[in-house]
């Protein structure tokens, strides 16, 4: 009791002194974490009923606040929407005081719709409330049950997360005569107590896991999912009064579901306005490809990017009539029209379903609708597959969407067929940057023209930025920042557009620009760092990264400088040629005299969209390396 | 920040028969638009109408306020379509929606209404707080979008802002106020509006009718370092007074400190003050303590220890609340806060005030408007705090607080009775001197070989620089703190991997009081550069990056910066054995600039160096006594600023003898 006394003499702010032991044992355990689950379960029961599959949950998770900021948990809340139906919620918090927990339950639970979401109009609601009275050492308890209104979306579970938890269990009580069967991802060596038993006439299934890995927040990461370990059970059948009824297992399971949410749509006669349109849009075209192309750009530049995703609508694609009217539409929309129009124009083309570049699955592993999460048309040109996503602009017909890059597209041929096929990985040449640079030396201010090639994903950024900038000063600003050479007191003028805004050809631009007091002068001696581009640098990792990352596309950059050698002035020294190679990446920086002149050329190749970690300390090496070369500048003596 | 409701004083209220006709209520747009688009209409979003309306009825149930706001704007650009195709209207818990209509014409002339059922709805049952929102249907480019709705809402009439100035010119505007004709408003128009009118020939059942009317307002500047709402142009109108019972200056601030005070202290139960005295008894505040002292013990202890949630619901205000359950509203935590501070026998004042930056205090004209931000003055220390800004601390508030004007309430005692008495006066900003940050850099270069070297850096921050780091660094996950810390070696390069890091001072009872401190080495070649056999020390760089500032056309909005400031740097290098260094007088820099009325320099940027055999000392100043640059000083401005950019390019040649 002394002791007590003494504390709260020495922490006159630290009123609740009191810790309990659990407190005491886990802050020891994880002293840099706000935060632990000591309980995290998710129960799931799948039952036959009246020949439908009923699914339902239970979810209990249970906290323990380790830190002074354990204010910051006092808001939380549970989603839910038509899917997934959610009721009994409950949530307390425990503070510890007098050597005991005391509970106090929270009451108020608000009900809002959810506006913050990607889609501008779905069922995403919210359940919102507060815990009370949160400090360090305090703890909080939240159940409630859901219902899956779609035995398809079959919750699994994963194992881990960016807070440790203590104990984590999965459990599925499955009616016996379900067939059922088990996708595991990441889980091998995974220490994970499993158990299955029958009872009654169910099988219960529980995993249960002590030791569940965590991670940290890294920059460009790949997400949770690409690397923890994950359990989907997957319902093959189950039996109903006329026999039994298949539900997934494999991908032409899954085809013939979205087959059935697909088979009504279009049905109607095409609005004539849309026909003539079509009719105008393909009039002078000779080739299917090209009317296609013509269609599709059309698509992309007038469909407008508005998503309304209310219940099965975020699953099934609207009228095309509706679509050409409205002059929005999300993918599945976008797709609907294209499909309508090219059909319109005589030419065959196909409801696509894909994930995007952020979902580790494929069809081939588990064939769920988990594995996707988007909707394309695909164009079939005797061999050549061409991938048409009209939610954005400025995509030619040759490049898929960056975010599909390498994924299965599960093209709809008919009614019954399917085909699983990936989409290429664009080579980084396709995207690349080429700049030619003719300078020369005033007064101690580099001054010159520029000529830059911009291609591919690339150009398609380029020219998102410059919509968002159209206004001059905009403009001035986009460019100085997008076209730095040197450092910031590059400027300038002049600027031409060539292919603005064009879909297939590539965007160019010239221009005149100056560096200020960018050449050193130094007695008899001009020192130029003919290395004007150092972008590169901005892609080194952090040492302690371990997550691999994703970078958008493959890239290359070709800079090639001339710089005129001043009257009087020779060259004195040139820095060593670089050369660099490997099959994820390479680069080359070399220096000749020739004619008066000095050349300089700096080529890079990044062969890779995702970077895994054990490359990571090899790709920090190649940055320092070339950095290295960037240091050296080129000596011009009178 | 907070809303403040009244209840409509009863008086004001004089129903008669002769009902008022109500001009919104069957607001609607002309069934054949006619806009008329010209060629010059070439902006990505040109507006072609703007029309606000803001009409007071009294009925038998009370006063009621009626809004109608219809737009239509002419968008030629894929991006203006994207950006204006979607439309999200919130309303608050007392509003009713009488209509919304929105429709798209074709730059053919055809025009397309949106159906009535795909306008939709959303709610937040906790606020009460409702949502229309709608896409517009067929847009091309070329296309008119207009829609426009009319509500019925509980009354604001003691001071509101309306915006008549956008991102984007309009053609068109207007804004009409109606109320029965004994109700008299006041305006004031901002920033270049037209003054608003009374209609004389307006005479509809006993209402008047006030107008501003614009044929064109060019959009808004888009400047970097611009205060844009602040510069907008706006009108503020309020109800002055009610000639039917004789009330005046309604919305003058004499009641509004009344009620402020009332909602602080005389609203509470003394069961609550009970509490609130044994709350602050536990915290154990030594009795001897000067003020200053009291005060951070109290704010840090409440700032730490209460949480804050952005919900305006009254039980989250109330003390018993609070004690149980460790979170509350904004209002809530000021007020308990305040009570706090009355227990700890501290003299203070309670400061309403606005954010410079979007809405400056207009000290002569009074408004609900400019109160929208407290402070706490304490006139024993002249110093203020902000209650609800979890990082500003006694001394430190808002930068966007001060070096404006606010409402200064003081309690004054009649007989047994007290309230508060407002006052306008001017809130002080932070001398520059206070904003400082001062920087040591050694370098050593690598005895062998001068293309490495050694830097020992030692950062001191104080003022508004420290108020990111010192009052929160104890909240932070170990990793964000460390990260923190290293950001104040190596904001000079951030690929400094930072040896022997120190911080000094970080302790949240420090701030205001001890400045900032951190102390690191690095051994890098981030500075060093080669040319043939020649070193390139980039000594300009271990000042960090510097902002470049450009040559723009002629500057129209004043450039805003925060806060004025300080930097104190100085590096010292040895010039290694062997080698001679030269370019030494480019670090030689002078720009002094000044601006208003007295010769006191205003901007300042001046480097040196000092030579002492192999020992080189160079030292730079810069500071910045305004935070506010009108657009006739911009170039002095930008002159002394790229004086830092052009320090930090500076490179010396290392030549071997």
């Amino acid at each position: 009791m002394k002791g007590l006394i003494v504390c709260v003499a020495l922490l006159p702010l630290s009123i609740f002194g009191q810790f309990s032991e659990e407190y005491t044992t886990y802050k020891a355990k994880y002293p840099e974490k706000d935060m632990i689950y000591l309980q995290r379960d998710l129960e799931v029961e799948v039952e036959i009923e009246d020949d439908e599959l009923k699914v339902t949950s239970r979810n209990i998770e249970e906290t323990l606040l380790l830190t002074n900021r354990a204010q910051f948990f006092t808001e939380d809340e549970i989603s839910y929407s038509s899917f997934f139906e959610v009721d009994n919620v409950e949530a307390s918090s425990f503070q510890f005081d007098k050597k005991k927990y005391r509970e106090s339950k929270v009451r108020d639970f608000a009900h809002k719709d959810d506006l913050s979401g990607m889609a501008f109009h779905d069922d995403q609601r919210i359940i919102s409330f507060r815990y009370s009275n949160l400090q360090e050492g305090s703890k909080t308890r939240l159940s409630y049950d859901e219902e899956i209104k779609n035995p398809r979306f079959l919750p699994g579970f994963v194992f881990g997360g960016y807070f440790p938890a203590v104990k984590s269990t999965y459990t599925l009580i499955v009616d016996k005569s379900i067939e059922l069967e088990f996708y595991k991802y990441n889980m091998d060596g995974f220490e994970v107590q499993q158990s299955k038993e029958e009872k009654g006439g169910s099988i219960i299934y529980t995993w249960t896991c002590t030791n569940e890995p965590t991670y940290d927040i890294e920059p460009s990461a790949v997400s949770g999912r690409f690397f923890l370990p994950q359990i989907f059970p997957v319902i093959l059948s189950y039996p109903t009064s006329e026999g039994k009824k298949k539900l997934l297992g494999s991908p032409g399971d899954l085809y013939n579901w979205y087959q059935e949410l697909v088979s009504e749509v279009n049905a109607a006669e095409p609005d004539p306005e849309m026909i003539a349109l079509v009719e105008e849009l393909t009039a002078d075209k000779t080739t299917d490809l090209e009317k296609v192309k013509s269609i599709y750009y059309w698509a992309q530049q007038n469909i407008k990017y508005v998503a309304y995703e209310d219940g099965l609508g975020g699953f099934i694609p609207r009228e095309a009539n509706d679509i050409f009217e409205k002059k929005f539409g999300d993918c599945k929309d976008n797709s609907s029209i294209m499909k309508e129009m090219l059909k319109i124009a005589g030419i065959d083309s196909h409801l696509t379903w894909i994930g995007t570049r952020d979902i580790p699955y494929s069809y081939s592993e588990i064939s769920t609708p988990f594995v996707d999460n988007h909707m394309i048309i695909t164009y079939i040109d005797g061999e050549d597959h061409y991938f048409l996503d009209a939610t954005g602009r400025f995509l030619p017909i040759d490049l898929p969407s960056g975010f599909i890059q390498g994924k299965e597209a599960m093209i709809g041929i008919d009614a019954e067929n399917f085909e699983i096929y990936e989409v290429p990985e664009v080579d980084g040449e396709r995207n690349a940057f080429i700049d030619t640079t003719e300078m020369r030396i005033e007064n101690g201010d580099v001054v010159g023209n520029a000529h830059a090639i911009i291609k591919g994903y690339l150009k398609q950024e380029y020219f998102h930025g410059l919509e968002q900038n159209q206004t001059e000063e905009q403009k001035e600003w986009f460019y100085r920042e997008n076209f730095r050479k040197g450092n910031n007191k590059f400027e300038l003028t002049n600027l031409k557009e060539i292919n603005k805004f064009e879909y297939e050809k590539d965007f160019e631009i010239k221009y005149d620009f100056s560096i200020k007091n960018y050449a050193i002068q130094n007695e008899n001696e001009y020192y130029i760092n003919l290395n004007l581009s150092k972008q590169i640098s901005e892609r080194k990792l952090e040492k302690e990264d371990k997550i691999d990352k994703e970078f958008d596309y493959k890239r290359c950059g070709k800079y090639h400088t001339i710089l005129e050698i001043p009257e009087g002035y020779s060259v004195d020294y040139l820095p060593p040629n670089v050369t660099i190679d490997n099959d994820l990446w390479d680069a080359s920086i070399q220096y000749e005299e020739k004619n008066g002149k000095v050349y300089y050329s700096y080529e890079i190749n990044i062969h890779f969209i995702r970077l895994e970690s054990k490359y990571f300390k090899e790709f920090n090496n190649f940055v320092n390396e070339l950095e290295s070369a960037f240091k050296e500048s080129i000596v011009l003596a009178k | 920040m907070s809303k403040f409701i009244y209840l409509i004083p009863l008086l004001l209220i004089q129903y008669t028969a002769t009902a008022q006709n109500i001009e919104s209520e069957n607001y609607d747009w002309d069934e054949k638009p006619s806009f008329e688009v010209i060629d010059t209409d070439t902006a990505e979003t040109v507006g072609l109408k703007k029309y606000i309306i803001r009409e007071f009825i009294v009925d038998e149930t009370g006063l009621f306020e009626y809004v109608v706001e219809h737009t239509a704007m002419l968008l030629n650009s894929d991006n203006a379509i994207e950006r204006y195709n979607k439309v999200t209207l919130p309303f608050d818990v007392s509003t009713e929606v009488i209509a919304t209509k929105a429709r798209v014409i074709s730059p053919e002339g055809e025009i397309k209404e949106l159906d009535q059922s795909d306008i939709l709805t959303a709610e937040d049952e906790e606020t009460g707080d409702s949502y229309q929102y709608f896409a517009f249907e067929g847009i091309k480019t070329g296309s008119i979008v207009e829609y426009f709705y009319a509500l019925r809402t509980y009354p604001t009439y003691q001071g509101t802002r309306v915006f008549l100035q956008y991102t984007f010119p309009v053609k068109d505007i207007t804004f009409d106020l109606y109320a029965p004709s004994y109700l008299i408003f006041d305006f004031k128009s901002y920033n270049g509006l037209s003054e608003v009118e009374l209609d004389t020939l307006y005479s509809e059942n006993g209402a008047s009718h006030w107008f501003v009317h614009e044929d064109y307002v060019p959009a808004t500047p888009d400047e970097e370092l611009a205060d844009i709402n602040a510069n907008r142009k706006a009108l503020i109108y309020k109800l002055d007074r009610n000639e039917a019972n004789g009330l005046k200056e309604i919305s003058s601030y004499g009641g509004f400190s009344e009620d402020i005070y009332g909602f602080m202290f005389t609203d509470l139960e003394k069961s609550d003050c009970k509490k609130i005295a044994k709350y602050v008894k536990k915290l154990n505040i030594d009795d001897e303590l000067d003020d200053a002292k009291k005060i951070r013990l109290l704010e840090d202890h409440l700032k730490d220890n209460i949480h804050v949630v952005q919900l305006y619901d009254p039980q989250l205000n109330k003390v018993d609340f609070i004690l149980d359950n460790n979170f509350t509203s904004e209002k809530g935590f000021t007020r308990f806060f305040a009570n706090c501070l009355k227990e700890l026998d501290i003299n203070f004042q309670i400061v309403l005030t606005s954010d410079r930056t979007t809405l400056p205090f207009d000290p002569d004209f009074e408004g609900a408007t400019f109160l929208r931000e407290y402070l706490f003055y304490f006139p024993g220390i002249k110093q203020y705090t902000a209650p609800t800004y979890l990082i500003s601390r006694l001394g430190y508030p808002p930068y966007e607080f001060t070096d404006n004007y606010g409402l200064f309430i003081k309690e004054v005692t009649l007989g047994d009775y007290q309230t508060g008495i407002g006052k306008i006066k001017f809130i002080d900003p932070i001398p520059y001197k206070d904003n400082f940050d001062k920087l040591v850099v050694d370098v050593t270069f690598d005895e062998s070989n001068p293309d490495k070297m050694h830097l020992k850096i030692d950062h001191t921050v104080g003022g508004y620089y420290a108020m990111n780091i010192q009052p929160i660094l104890h909240l932070l996950e170990e990793k964000d703190a460390q990260e923190l810390k290293e950001g104040l070696i190596d904001f000079i390069n951030e690929d400094f991997e930072v040896e022997n890091l120190e911080m000094m001072n970080g302790e949240m009872n420090l701030f205001g009081i001890e400045p900032l401190q951190a102390k690191g080495e690095v051994e890098t070649d981030a500075m060093i550069e080669k040319a043939g056999k020649k070193y390139l020390f980039k000594i300009g760089e271990l000042i960090g990056p510097q902002m470049e500032m450009y040559q723009e056309k002629k500057r129209v909005l004043p450039v805003s910066t925060a806060y004025g400031h300080h930097y104190d740097r100085t590096i010292t290098f040895t010039i290694p054995d062997g080698y001679s260094v030269e370019g030494l007088e480019k670090l030689v820099i002078d720009n002094q600039k000044s601006v208003g009325e007295n010769d006191d320099i205003d901007f300042y940027f001046v480097s040196s160096y000092k030579q002492e055999g192999n020992k080189v000392t160079v030292s730079i100043e810069e500071y910045y006594t305004q935070h506010y640059i009108d657009p006739e000083d911009y170039e002095k401005y930008r002159s002394v600023i790229n004086c830092a950019a052009d320090f930090n390019k500076i490179t010396l040649v290392l030549v071997a003898n």
